[in-house]
């Protein structure tokens, strides 16, 4: 009777588990560069995201060949010169929500927190915390953030004929619609 | 006069097959390699640096079983085949306009992408090929 007991609770915990965490594999990332002579932005809507409510870990990743710009020119030229995409395929976000004990993601609302973590560009690590909006709809977690980034703080050199075609602050916007991991 | 001529010619040049160019698509060329989407994820996940140096930006046919279709935020048609890992997929971008309204769910089918890599989620333990710029070879029958 124990046994099953135990059974019973570890198939409860397992699935408890699961039911905590949320993701989404079709998240964006935009990327958008306000220079002197144009205006570059360039889309991934192949993202992952995955939030665990229950520690309030947040991950995200994407792969650099995955951006879509305007024209093929420009792409060749982000993945080639900038982000060296054959060496460095993938961008990785890894953090913590911060307010996590007051986002309910069973309950509809609006929330908002701090995210704080390790993102890895260009082979690069660096530390960044950014506003986050956590919106629960229908059992929907909508995760929305926008900050920028100095392509410098990442190894990124912009060399300087191209100073006014490309902004040394990066504006990044991040989306994402997360359903909950059913197993 | 000629040399404004060559000038206005070589700008047009520039203009229309550099700067202008299209997106390359899998529609574009023959695939580099056939591979069912199974073979293809067990490549990546054999060694995946090596996989990728060897697919990266190329055709490539991927033949599987049909699991989802869906749209994505840009509005393209994004094909999700099967391997025999329920973790582990081949999602296929389809090149804009292009939306497989023959593909049905649960049959195989053939598509080319050019690859864009693979990406492991630790969280979620998922594993998944991303292929891009895609269009459907065939649907075979169920």
């Amino acid at each position: 009777m124990k046994k099953i007991t135990f059974i019973i609770a570890m198939i409860a915990i397992a699935f408890g588990a699961n039911a905590q965490k949320y993701f989404t594999k079709d998240g964006t990332i935009k990327f958008f560069s306000d220079a002197k002579v144009e205006k570059i932005q360039a889309t991934n809507n192949k993202a992952t995201c995955v939030i665990d409510a229950a520690t309030g870990d947040i991950q995200w990743s994407v792969l650099i060949k995955g951006f879509v710009f305007e024209n093929a020119f420009m792409g060749e030229h982000f993945n080639e010169t900038y982000m060296e995409s054959d060496k460095f395929d993938k961008s990785t976000f890894k953090g913590k929500i911060e307010n996590i004990k007051g986002i309910n993601f069973k309950a509809d609302g609006v929330y908002k927190s701090k995210v704080s973590g390790e993102m890895t560009m260009h082979g690069v690590t660096k530390k960044i915390s950014v506003d986050a909006v956590f919106t629960v709809k229908g059992g929907v977690i909508s995760c929305d953030s926008k900050f920028f980034v100095k392509p410098s703080d990442y190894g990124i050199v912009i060399p300087g004929d191209k100073a006014d075609s490309i902004s040394n602050n990066i504006e990044i916007t991040v989306k994402g619609n997360l359903q909950e991991l059913k197993k | 006069m000629i040399a404004l001529a060559i000038a206005l010619l070589a700008g047009a040049y520039v203009w229309f097959f550099v700067i202008n160019k299209s997106h390359h698509t899998a529609a574009d060329d023959e695939a580099l390699v056939k591979l069912t989407s199974q073979a293809l994820y067990l490549e990546f996940k054999g060694d995946e640096k090596a996989t990728f140096a060897k697919y990266k930006d190329q055709i490539i046919q991927v033949s599987g079983e049909l699991s989802e279709i869906k749209l994505d935020a840009s509005g393209d048609t994004e094909l999700v085949l099967n391997t025999e890992d329920p973790m582990a997929h081949v999602i296929v971008t389809l090149k804009k306009g292009d939306h497989a309204a023959n593909a049905k769910t649960g049959t195989t089918i053939e598509i080319k992408g050019i690859c864009n890599g693979f990406l492991y989620e630790e969280l979620l333990e998922t594993s998944d090929v991303l292929l891009n710029q895609g269009v459907l070879v065939e649907k075979t029958k169920e």
